[in-house]
């Protein structure tokens, strides 16, 4: 049970000392109930304390790390929702290799996963995992897979063996690489021991919630921790509704069988199936994924997806402070002036290419806030404007000698004409939606 | 009419204006509204000056002036010297008051029904010890074999009386001292001030029989500023004044102030403004009983930290930058003189400590006329409304506290129809069966406006009745009879203008409605966000404390309706008034409640609303009347119910 900052306080000794760093006991408290302090950092805590709140720190949803250095890190995740706050560990992609291929192909297809080299928005964006399944009945091929790719790729392995002999072998070419077993069958006592010597992940697999419960509780009390699970599902809607039923049941009942992070293969008719199941299961709560194969386009699409629900909502995306060029204005053309709020930029942007004129759209560094939020901080005022347009050289690049800025913060246009000599300011509309009838109806250039 | 003789020029004039007390000097012919322009008022007109919109209607005291006439404005008030500042000229030297900005009026501490029935077991200690002392001495004659030096002699009768070792005495006292000793033969009232263990001569006198010490409590607000005169000797209040901070001229918020404090000169020009302000109040409140500057000794300050530091004249905009750190929380005693402060020169001012940037020492005062800090059993919250809204929650053990904007509303700014608790507003308002409207004015003459309490009443029954759904807008086929409408929008007429004082219709519109609603909106959910972070439901509180300018009463029912404050046993909400003033007062009084303050801050957990996201989310579920979601308001919904 997570404690609230009060239940946690009144375990503290109220001193208000500050040892900890922290002003007040009660301070700390919050701290330590956001997870943002350990309780360690008190020197006074009693041991009643440690022994509660040693317990009602575990997270509801485990940390497993799988490959590496630098592993793969899944789960730990306290919200149902992005918006809550926000999503810690965005969910793990694995390519399958299938050890009936030949050698070359094998090859060819982990060279074409390693040299898969996408860029967005400044995070390079790769595969995560290979997932190694034996479909034939030839023993060495699935061994000899497990070298190719531990010789040909850093990425983390995950064994999909139910040979446990191979297994075995496989583990131990995998000794220092923190693999993961997937298990397809039920758990037994040898693939218990066989992920404890190895210190590898187990997947556990069940068809139902009361199976995959006493699994996770029977490997939780022979010692393992690191589980992931994985529950069958007849089709696409069951799946979402077992993963919301179990993601739900770790994060607001704290129910521990099922505080782990959840697996999904990937099964599909073609590839526009695929893709609606893997957004599905990327969005809701599955750590990791498993795709049959190696596809350029399909990984792009979810990569983009992936980085937008892990992206921290808490966080303003923020724009380049810089001039931007609206149309094809000449140094005659007008100059607006507004924050590096992304929002505020697009809107902005947008609403004066709408107007269909041309223009010289400055955006100032406002540490991503929006124009409002900015001006009350200090951080879009007449003083950082203009000295924002005197980094940027701006009265070399244009002509006019006119400045429009939000309506919403009119009261800075005095000071701006103080700090810009030779500038008139134009305060502009308050909304971004009347720009275009802002422009009709006022002379700006 | 009266004709001085400081004018600038010869044939300029001078105009004041009243309740701000300014004065300048203007060229003959001058329109009133240019003249309250260049004294850089911040009046409010609709039309910009044609005459038509009646708001810059203002009442000439003394002096004469010519003026058009206008349907805007009744014969009736131009018969008793109102006239539209944009129509009349001036040829005279004039006063004139300025009705936008009412003659505040406060009532007494006293009339505080809660402080009245709790003197008890508020936290704050209610007794007479202030930090100023006098003691009447007869020094014995010096002579040959008793020469000590004057001082000595003070010194060792002093000892004596209150059993300490050691007397510490101002150099200004030290230059009349041997005057003052031997005026009345060894008869002297000696003055001390206490601080850090020590007490100070701050004063000595011929001993007269007649010789009072007293002390100011003062409330330093963001748009008003409120004063007491206090005698010290036995604690009682002998006057009140109030009047608008002179600073509203220089931006009407926190922010603009500070913004204004970057120009040159600004903030030398905001700290005498406000000095000036407080000089103003203290002239006032001296006259009636007449009472000495010089013998007030004291005076205990409180208002949010922006407002000190104005006060004290100290650099404030790191208070609006991250991480926000002002200067300081708990400022020393500071000397009268240094801030030109007109009382004894000698007399020692004392400011109620901040908690941090956006929770001052208004706050930490008003903690002291609850029973928070005394109490470690239950959990009480404190809201202090004013245009910034500050929540503390907690008890004798912990306290945690934050700020939000609220906005100026529920003071009667920002809305059109709104007006401070003064003379002229409404403070209750109800609609009857047939859709009549019934209602009390503040001195029950023809209404003005309304005030902060009015102002709920209305929203409450507005929305009980059906006139306006849950967004705040007007529902045409239920209201169809008063509904108007002008270039800003639709509104309600409340009173048709032959009944109102102004003879103007009494409008509320759904921008007004709209700007209650956000500002209501603002104070729930920093409430629910507090008490989030905490861990704490609501109705974990035992007692609710609710201080502010609304008026004398507030409906605590319809607050609850609006979503205002949260739907609570209603048994648990006390209305505490202006308990900034109240907290200063009882600082001025005893030394045990300023120690009980400064400590009480350094304990406060102050939470930064600005960094939480979630604030937004919770802002926007709570523009509903009573909030999005009804499950939160039990007590309304069973009223939509039924």
């Amino acid at each position: 049970m997570a404690l609230s900052g009060l239940d946690i306080f009144k375990l503290l000794p109220k001193t208000n000392c500050g040892d900890c760093g922290v002003p007040t006991c009660m301070a700390f408290a919050l701290k330590l109930a956001q997870k943002k302090a350990e309780l360690s950092e008190c020197p006074h805590a009693s041991e009643k304390a440690k022994a509660t709140l040693g317990a009602a720190s575990e997270p509801p949803i485990r940390l497993v790390k799988i490959g590496g250095p630098p592993s793969l890190e899944i789960g730990n995740e306290t919200v149902m929702f992005r918006h809550e706050k926000t999503f810690f560990h965005p969910t793990g992609i694995a390519i399958q290799l299938l050890c009936s291929k030949e050698e070359k192909k094998l090859l060819k297809e982990i060279e074409n996963v390693e040299s898969y080299k996408a860029e967005r928005v400044g995070e390079e964006l790769n595969a995560d995992l290979f997932f190694i399944s034996q479909d034939s009945a030839d023993r060495d091929s699935f061994l000899k897979t497990v070298n190719i790719t531990k010789q040909n790729s850093t990425k983390g392995i995950i064994l999909d063996c139910s040979d446990t002999e191979n297994l075995k072998i496989s583990l131990e070419v995998l000794k220092d690489d923190r693999p993961a077993i997937f298990l397809r069958e039920k758990l037994t006592d040898e693939y218990v021991k066989l992920a404890k010597t190895s210190d590898s992940s187990l997947i556990i697999t069940a068809d139902s919630f009361e199976d995959l419960q006493s699994q996770s509780e029977y490997a939780k009390s022979s010692g393992l921790n690191n589980i992931i699970l994985n529950m069958n599902s007849q089709n696409l809607g069951y799946q979402l509704q077992n993963s919301t039923i179990l993601r739900r049941s770790a994060l607001k009942k704290y129910f521990k069988p099922f505080g782990f992070p959840l697996f999904t293969f990937i099964q599909a008719e073609d590839s526009y199936d695929l893709l609606a199941k893997a957004s599905l299961n990327l969005c809701k709560y599955s750590s990791i994924i498993v795709l049959p194969k190696y596809d350029k386009a399909m990984l792009y699409a979810l990569f983009t997806l992936r980085q937008n629900i892990y992206t921290d909502p808490q966080k303003p995306i923020q724009v380049d402070p810089k001039v931007y060029q609206i149309g094809e204005p000449t140094p005659d053309s007008p100059v607006f002036v507004t924050t590096n709020f992304s929002l505020t930029y697009f809107m902005v942007s947008g609403e004066i290419e709408n107007s269909g004129i041309s223009a010289h759209l400055i955006i100032a560094d406002a540490e991503g806030q929006s124009v409002l939020t900015a001006w009350a901080a200090g951080k879009f005022t007449g003083e950082t404007i203009a000295k924002f347009i005197k980094e940027i050289n701006l009265e070399q690049n244009v002509r006019t000698r006119k400045i429009v800025i939000p309506g919403l913060v009119a009261q800075i246009s005095g000071d701006l004409e103080e700090k810009l000599p030779g500038w008139e300011v134009i305060v502009g509309c308050q909304e971004a939606s009347d720009i275009p009838a802002f422009i009709k109806s006022v002379r700006i250039t | 009419m009266h004709r001085t003789s400081s004018q600038d020029k010869k044939d300029n004039f001078e105009i004041e204006f009243f309740p701000f007390e300014i004065k300048i000097s203007v060229a003959p012919g001058t329109s009133i509204l240019n003249a309250i322009k260049n004294a850089q008022i911040p009046l409010k007109t609709t039309c910009g000056g044609k005459g038509t919109c009646g708001e810059c209607v203002v009442q000439v005291l003394s002096g004469k002036y010519k003026s058009k006439k206008s349907a805007a404005l009744a014969e009736r008030l131009a018969d008793k010297g109102y006239a539209l500042a944009c129509l009349t000229e001036i040829i005279d030297n004039c006063t004139v008051q300025l009705p936008q900005f009412h003659q505040l009026s406060i009532s007494n501490v006293f009339d505080s029904q809660f402080f009245d029935d709790h003197k008890k077991d508020i936290s704050g200690i209610y007794e007479v010890k202030p930090l100023v002392k006098k003691i009447d001495l007869q020094l014995p004659s010096p002579s040959l074999d008793d020469n000590y030096s004057d001082l000595k002699r003070i010194q060792r009768e002093l000892q004596r009386n209150l059993g300490v070792d050691f007397i510490h005495c101002e150099y200004s006292v030290l230059k009349r001292m041997a005057y003052e000793v031997r005026k009345n033969t060894g008869k002297i009232s000696v003055i001390l001030f206490k601080s850090a263990g020590t007490w100070t001569i701050i004063d000595v006198e011929p001993k007269t029989g007649k010789k009072n010490t007293y002390g100011l409590a003062c409330d330093i607000g963001t748009t008003s500023v409120a004063v007491h005169l206090v005698d010290l000797s036995n604690g009682k209040i002998l006057n009140t004044a109030s009047n608008y901070n002179q600073q509203i001229k220089c931006g009407e918020d926190i922010i603009s102030r500070i913004n204004y404090t970057q120009r040159p000169g600004g903030l030398q020009e905001l700290h005498t403004l406000i000095i000036m302000t407080i000089n103003n109040l203290v002239k006032k409140v001296t006259e009636s009983p007449q009472v000495s500057l010089s013998d007030i000794y004291y005076a205990s300050v409180s208002g949010n930290t922006t407002m000190i530091h104005l006060f004290l004249n100290l650099e404030p905009r790191h208070i609006r930058e991250e991480p926000y750190v002002p200067t300081l929380n708990q400022a020393p005693f500071i000397l009268s003189r240094d801030l030109g402060l007109k009382i004894n020169n000698e007399g020692r001012i004392h400011c109620a400590p901040s908690v941090g940037s956006y929770v001052g020492g208004d706050i930490t005062a008003g903690l002291l006329c609850t029973p928070i800090l005394s109490d470690s059993e239950r959990i009480s919250l404190f809201i202090d409304i004013g245009t910034n809204g500050e929540l503390v929650v907690g008890n004798r053990d912990w306290l945690m506290t934050c700020a939000c904007s609220a906005g100026p509303a529920f003071e009667g700014s920002g809305i059109k129809c709104g007006m401070p608790a003064t003379e002229g507003a409404i403070e209750q308002i109800k609609i009857k069966e047939e859709g009549n409207l019934e209602y009390r004015v503040i001195n029950g003459y023809r209404p003005k406006g309304l005030c902060g309490s009015g102002l709920i009443d209305l929203l409450a029954e507005l929305f009980v009745h059906g006139y306006i759904d849950r967004q705040g807008k007007l529902i045409l086929e239920k209201a169809k009879g008063r509904i108007v409408e002008d270039e800003t929008g639709l509104g309600f007429l409340l009173e048709q203008s032959q009944n109102c004082f102004w003879e103007r219709d009494l409008i509320i519109t759904e921008n007004d409605i709209a700007n209650l609603i956000r500002t209501k909106g603002a104070v729930f959910s920093a409430c629910s966000l507090l008490l989030k972070n905490i861990g704490l439901a609501f109705d974990k509180i035992d007692a609710l404390y609710i201080g502010g300018s609304f008026g004398q009463n507030l409906n605590i029912e319809n607050a609850v309706r609006i979503g205002l404050l949260p739907d609570l046993e209603r048994s648990k909400f006390h209305y505490l008034g202006n308990s900034s003033l109240l907290g200063a007062y009882l600082i001025l009084l005893s030394d045990k409640n300023r120690t009980l303050v400064n400590e009480t801050s350094e304990k406060m957990t102050y939470i930064e609303l600005n960094t939480e996201p979630s604030y937004m989310s919770e802002f926007t579920g709570a523009l509903f009347l009573p909030h999005t979601d009804m499950e939160l308001f039990p007590s309304v919904k069973q009223l939509f119910a039924s």
